[in-house]
């Protein structure tokens, strides 16, 4: 087991180097999951939208009405109507959608005439914008609907029958005990954790296996009588370990953090799916480190790696707003699985199996790919024992 | 005076590293700095080229002081020191050319001055070779070209020879020797005695950052009470009564110490007083069997034991 | 003097084959994952059919209006919905399975069962309010005039709203991503300032001690080879911003000039942050080059590399983070190149830049210029 424990000698040498990027990848998964920007995309009913309106039709009851309307839906924003500061505004998202409401357009509207219109300034693809849109659509579908009808022209009337119509709302039931804020919170922290793994195992792998890659240490242990598979498995054996400490480290965090999370059930199945997911990307780190020599391209390597997969497997962008060609590309990286596993759990209700079945196979999907990468790297070793130049 | 160390005092925390050194090297010398690994040689030449702070004393290189930003004197040093400093990128001619063009400007000087460099230390066959390709012999003359093409006129070398070959390392030796006699100041530093005692003119002996002794390799050695060491092997019907034997050659006028290690009995004269007829009557008298008798000169790892107790390499030390 | 050091710093980077290879490469690799990853991301197909399922109640019988609606939304190709008319517990079982996305229990008062919430719930959601706004709406017109024609009540205001940009390119949040990812890559040209500062110190490299007892000011000679460094960097970005305009079709504006100048501050700012990194601390170079990949992860995740939105959510919540991050800089100037009309956002990113230009090339000039070593 000398190779073994050289292993761990060399771990404990690169602490420091370790210590820092799992801080740096602590910061991350917990600052995503505080600030949690992909929430209100998911659930757009629930956010408000961030709404400026600018009314120079005040004193129409139609346009007031529209005005009160948003204003009860959205959270109202004041903004300065020049040019540059509504750019401004959209571009750090102080508001998304500004409405103008033009002097004449109530006139206009109980006319039934569609030349004057509102105009609207808002990010496009937005969800809030799409939801903002909706809002005006119902106001002015129900206010249309009223104004055609009724001959009596008692704008106040009409405007009180559209509010009160405005909130009717169906209501939800959740059937699973979803509600918990602390365990979205807590998915939304294992999803993201996808990337610190991955990148803390790339680049924690591959600085141990540069001290294993240099030149005459590798002609020494080639020549040694360790055998060749022996001696890549105690390598293997002594990343394990290191990659087995980070998940934990990065579980316990978890708990740190939310500590008022209490289905500890559906904590254990996330922390046994991180574990087999730093197992596995601890391989093919494995195997990315025999071709990674220089600090340059080990950075090079996490980054396309970490990044890559994450993107395409849904933990930066959720899988559902991903095409069907990523996805099918993603279903290629254990990465899409880990992601899957999550979900499951998320959606793991008291009496269902189907999630139980679907996070076991998605364990297994992980397992198969360790064993596939590990396979490789062995074959990739056992090749590089002699070359034409050393 | 090409260089003139005076009490010049360096600390690393509660390291004294250097302790009051003091260092005079006349122009035209090959001064050999000899002691044991830390012995602070490295730290001495550092601080003489003004890399390295000191708490105390001063450094003066052609008469004048060293200053970091005491460009015209950098002109004329090179510098060897013991890690290879060649860019890996760079061929064996780029490298040379890079460095000498530190000091050389104009282009067509320069070119002579790097060729020059090049058959100095023999590597015309390997001009265009990346330092990867090299083996540890010619990456060391490759790092002493680099250090020499400018043609300095004093140049320190810091243990240019360590796990080099033989070959390699003779024809360092032969270089330095060859600069010398082009004119340069030489300041060698070594723990291998023997190449000091070949090359160097005149030596200093470090030990705990002071410089102990130094003068010429036969002024040190006159130092010493020390003068030459006799090795009787006995044979196997002799063993028995190797100590009884010992005493008795320890009793001779003429012998300073003697020691014996299972087969064979070390006799130290005094300095310039001859034992060995008197040790071979003796054995003779006792009707001692002994197979080989052989004489040595002392050599300076001789002086530095005999000043400091310690070998100046561990692997000696038997 | 300058060509000479210029000339074999160039040559010795380029040579550094592999650095230099993935240096050039990896903003592009990552460059055509992100348009693989956004291929389908703003498109319709997203919005594709809705499993859900209807109670088949006797509210359900008894409302003809609701039946029309629901089937009308389930047919054609286009539908909104694929719905099944089940019992509570076939519906619970299906939704149990993520069969459907969730179930109407027909009455006055609509009620969905979800499982979870999500983007396709929330459009059921929307679904079922605007069904109980529009025939609160109609109810009443009946009740008060019976005669009325239902026909005139289902009326088209979409055409009501026009749309104003804000500037005459429209904010797109893909472009962040891009935009990011340029910081980054600028960011990363940190590696090149390290090797300067690690060949430039007599005491992180036995050639630093060479070249600092050669008569040429060491300052001087450091400037000169981070020109090198930088020129090989800022090439590199210039590959990057040709890849995404010419391959993958990355909008910047037309002002070639702008973005020219934005990618050499960027990138200047990069190899100069590098240096900084390798020049203070005595850590050792794993340490060193640690920090260097976890600064410049930190940063470009907090300009919106991963997940754009974290951009605006960070510099809300820290202002001072606008300013103070240099990724956020590099990315902003491009942006404000893109998105907004006058040329003022993007001076202030510029004048940024400059001004952290300057204090990072003053603390390495500072501790470059202290000539000797407490130890080497």
């Amino acid at each position: 087991m000398q190779v073994f424990k050289a292993c761990l000698k060399i771990i404990r040498h690169n602490l420091p180097s370790m210590m820092i990027f799992l801080g740096v990848f602590i910061a991350f998964v917990m600052m995503v999951t505080l600030f949690n920007p992909q929430a209100e995309a998911v659930d757009f009913t629930a956010s408000r939208p961030r709404m400026a309106i600018i009314n120079d039709d005040s004193g129409q009851p139609i346009s007031d009405g529209l005005e009160e309307y948003l204003y009860a839906s959205a959270t109202p924003v004041e903004i300065k109507s020049d040019s540059d500061s509504i750019q401004d505004a959209l571009f750090f998202r102080d508001v998304v959608y500004i409405l103008r409401i033009p002097a004449g357009f109530g006139e206009s509207f109980i006319a039934g005439n569609d030349s004057l219109k509102l105009i609207r300034t808002t990010l496009p693809d937005s969800y809030q914008g799409v939801y903002s849109d909706q809002l005006i659509t119902r106001y002015l579908d129900a206010a249309s609907r009223y104004l055609q009808t009724d001959s009596s022209r008692d704008l106040q009337q009409t405007v009180a029958n559209i509010q009160r119509d405005l909130d009717l709302e169906a209501e939800v039931t959740l059937s699973s005990h979803e509600i918990d804020n602390g365990f979205s919170s807590m998915i939304y922290y294992y999803t993201f954790m996808a990337y610190s793994l991955t990148a803390v195992m790339i680049l924690g792998v591959s600085s141990i296996m540069m001290a294993f890659q240099q030149r005459d240490i590798r002609l020494r242990n080639l020549s040694s009588p360790v055998k060749i598979s022996s001696y890549s498995m105690q390598l293997v054996l002594g990343n394990f370990f290191f990659s087995v400490i980070a998940a934990i480290i990065l579980s316990l965090a978890s708990l740190v953090f939310f500590q008022d999370f209490a289905d500890f059930r559906r904590w254990l199945l996330l922390v046994l799916n991180t574990l087999i997911f730093a197992v596995t990307m601890m391989i093919l780190s494995f195997l990315l480190s025999q071709f990674i020599r220089s600090r340059a391209t080990q950075q090079v390597a996490a980054n396309v790696v970490a990044l890559g997969t994450c993107f395409i497997s849904g933990v930066f962008v959720p899988q559902e707003m991903l095409g069907s060609s990523v996805l099918a590309a993603a279903s290629f990286t254990p990465t899409y699985w880990y992601v899957r596993a999550v979900r499951m759990i998320q959606h793991m209700s008291t009496g269902g199996s189907n999630e139980l079945t679907s996070y076991t196979n998605s364990l297994l999907i992980q397992i198969v790919f360790a064993l596939a990468f590990l396979t490789v790297a062995l074959v990739i070793s056992r090749q590089r024992r002699q070359s034409d130049t050393v | 005076m090409v260089v003139k160390i005076e009490n010049l005092v360096k600390r690393y925390g509660d390291l004294l590293a250097l302790d009051h050194f003091e260092l005079s090297v006349k122009q035209g010398e090959i001064f050999g700095l000899l002691g044991p690994n830390g012995s602070g040689k490295t730290t001495a030449i550092l601080c003489m080229l003004a890399l390295l702070k000191f708490s105390k004393g001063s450094v003066e290189l052609f008469g004048r002081e060293m200053r970091p930003d005491a460009y015209d004197i950098k002109r004329d040093i090179g510098i060897i020191m013991q890690n290879v400093a060649v860019y890996e990128e760079l061929t064996v001619y780029e490298n040379i050319d890079y460095f000498c063009g530190l000091y050389v400007s104009d282009k067509s000087d320069r070119q002579a001055l790097v060729e020059e460099a090049i058959s100095f230390v023999g590597l015309e066959d390997f001009r265009k070779f990346y330092p990867k390709k090299l083996s540890g012999g010619l990456l060391r003359r490759l790092n002493i070209a680099c250090g020499i093409a400018h043609k300095p006129k004093l140049i320190i070398l810091d243990e240019p020879t360590v796990a080099v070959d033989p070959q390699s390392r003779n024809k360092i030796l032969e270089g330095i020797v060859e600069l010398n006699r082009q004119g340069a100041t030489i300041i060698y530093t070594s723990h291998y005695m023997e190449e000091v005692e070949q090359i160097c003119s005149r030596v200093a002996i470090m030990d705990k950052g002071k410089v102990i002794a130094s003068g010429t390799t036969s002024e040190l050695k006159n130092m010493i009470r020390t003068g030459e060491k006799i090795t009787i092997e006995l044979l196997d019907t002799a063993i028995a009564d190797i100590a009884k034997t010992t005493d008795k050659i320890s009793t001779l006028p003429s012998v300073l110490s003697t020691t014996h290690n299972g087969t064979s009995i070390q006799a130290r004269s005094e300095q310039n007083r001859h034992s060995l007829s008197s040790v071979i009557q003796l054995l003779n008298q006792d009707s001692i069997a002994y197979g080989r008798i052989f004489c040595e000169l002392p050599t300076l790892n001789d002086v530095f034991l005999e000043m400091t107790g310690k070998h100046l390499r561990d692997q000696q030390g038997v | 003097m300058f060509r000479h050091i210029f000339y074999y710093r160039l040559l010795s980077g380029l040579r550094d084959r592999q650095t230099l290879f993935w240096a050039f490469l990896f903003p592009i690799l990552l460059a055509t994952l992100f348009s693989f990853a956004f291929t389908d991301l703003n498109a319709d197909e997203i919005f594709n059919q809705v499993d859900i399922a209807v109670i088949e109640n006797d509210a359900w019988t008894q409302d003809q209006m609701f039946q029309q609606v629901i089937n009308e939304l389930s047919e054609g190709d286009d539908a909104l919905f694929s719905t099944q008319l089940l019992t509570v517990s076939q519906a619970d079982e299906l939704l149990q399975d993520d069969q459907i996305t969730g179930y109407i229990i027909p009455g006055s008062t609509l009620e969905i069962v979800i499982k979870y919430s999500g983007m396709r719930q929330s459009m059921l959601k929307v679904f079922a309010d605007e069904y109980m706004q529009t025939s609160a709406t109609i109810a009443k017109i009946l009740q008060d005039d019976p005669q009325t024609d239902i026909r005139v009540l289902m009326p088209d205001t979409s055409g009501m709203v026009e749309d104003k940009p804000a500037s005459s390119s429209a904010p797109d949040n893909t472009y962040v991503y891009y935009y990011a990812l340029i910081a980054m890559a600028c960011l990363y040209g940190g590696f090149w300032g390290f090797r300067e500062v690690m060949a430039a110190k007599a005491n992180l490299s036995a050639q630093g001690a060479r070249v600092s007892v050669s008569p040429v000011n060491k300052l001087r000679q450091f400037i000169y080879a981070m020109s090198a460094a930088f020129l090989i960097h800022f090439a590199s970005i210039i590959v990057l911003l040709l890849y995404l305009t010419q391959i993958i079709g990355i909008n910047f504006g037309s002002q070639i000039g702008y973005i020219v100048l934005a990618s050499f501050f960027g990138s200047s700012l990069g190899v100069s942050i590098g240096a900084l990194i390798c020049v203070v601390g005595n850590h050792g170079e794993g340490v060193k080059s640690a920090i260097l990949i976890g600064f410049s992860m930190l940063m470009s995740f907090f300009s919106g590399l991963m997940i754009a939105d974290i951009k605006y959510v960070v510099i809300k919540r820290f202002p001072l983070m606008r300013w103070i991050n240099p990724a956020n800089l590099i990315s902003d100037a491009f942006y404000s190149l893109y998105y907004y009309d006058t040329m003022q956002r993007y001076w202030q990113n510029i004048i940024a830049m400059l001004v952290f230009q300057l204090i990072v090339g003053s603390i390495i000039v500072m501790v470059m210029r202290r000539q000797r070593y407490a130890s080497i």
